[in-house]
């Protein structure tokens, strides 16, 4: 049950507002608006929570290794050589 | 005349047997069958895709052994289906594993969890209350926190919801991609993805409060 209840008119736009993809007069338009409505205001911090976290998720995958472990290989080359896993779980 | 009705019959029918007879077998075989479909094929997909896989596995999970799970048993659950015909290696074949893996751990989660407390919101906040947000000014909690307070709002979501959130947003591909790997029109791709964003959204609406204070 979603509890977030923006305005019909702004729905659409809200999520692309806190990506930071409008421009012009729409994005002018939805800031004068949600100074104003408490629903879009909520709507707006609940939705820069979430980018915020995908944000930091995205940040987090680009430090790591490129390769699985060398046992985890071989596990799979067998199986892609043979058609049929050794040790895989 | 019957007779020459009967001459031409023949003919047509000598000329479509040499005509079958003549197409090469390879074309025919070339439908996807099982046999044909070989290991070296797939594990030069799977050496090229790695890097992504992993990074992606990444995203889902800040444990970093688990995110080795994640990709070995995608790439495991990918060839039994490419041997059985039933996956192709295309060029959005990426959206496929990102798939298979998100709902491998998210679903995990969400069994995990209802498990344990019986409801998933309870325990993002959970997440939450134990960070002492004063103590962090230029962030509500730290990342690794974020991360795990993604997975679990993620879990919360329905499957439709979670998937087109984890390819559009969290894993950028484009939405030609997204559609072509969930099987669905771009407008679709488009509309659902809004709900989803509201939907992930609300599951953070609780947690609020822990913002308001650390900013
Ligand atoms: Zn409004």
């Amino acid at each position: 049950m979603n509890n977030l209840k923006p305005c019909s008119h702004t729905k659409r736009w809200l999520p692309l507002l806190v990506k930071g993809r409008l421009h012009g007069i729409v994005l002018w338009y939805l800031r004068m608006h949600v100074k104003r409505c408490n629903n879009c205001t909520e709507a707006i911090e609940a939705l820069r929570a979430a980018e915020e976290c995908i944000a930091a998720a995205q940040q987090a995958s680009r430090n790591g290794p490129g390769e699985l472990s060398s046992d985890r290989m071989a596990t799979l080359e067998d199986l892609f050589r043979e058609g049929q896993p050794n040790d895989a779980q | 005349m019957p007779l020459l009705e009967l001459f031409d019959g023949w003919w047509l029918f000598a000329f479509v047997i040499c005509a079958i007879d003549t197409i090469p077998q390879a074309a025919i075989g070339a439908v996807s069958r099982p046999a044909d479909r070989s290991g070296e094929k797939y594990a030069a997909l799977a050496k090229e895709l790695m890097p992504r896989l992993l990074a992606s596995a990444r995203r889902l999970t800040s444990d970093s052994d688990k995110a080795q799970d994640l990709v070995q048993d995608a790439l495991i659950k990918g060839f039994e289906a490419y041997r059985a015909g039933n996956l192709e290696l295309t060029d959005w074949v990426i959206g496929w594993f990102i798939r298979v893996m998100s709902n491998a751990h998210l679903n995990s989660i969400r069994r995990e969890t209802r498990r344990a407390t019986g409801e998933l919101t309870s325990e993002i906040e959970a997440t939450l209350a134990d960070s002492d947000p004063k103590s962090r000014p230029d962030h509500w909690i730290e990342p690794q926190e974020q991360r795990e307070a993604l997975a679990r709002a993620l879990a919360t979501l329905s499957e439709d919801h979670r998937e087109v959130i984890v390819l559009v947003d969290l894993e950028e591909l484009s939405y030609d991609d997204a559609a072509a790997t969930l099987g669905v029109p771009v407008g679709t791709v488009r509309s659902r993805l809004n709900r989803a964003r509201y939907a992930l959204a609300d599951a953070f609406r609780p947690l609020l409060t822990h913002m308001e204070i650390a900013q």
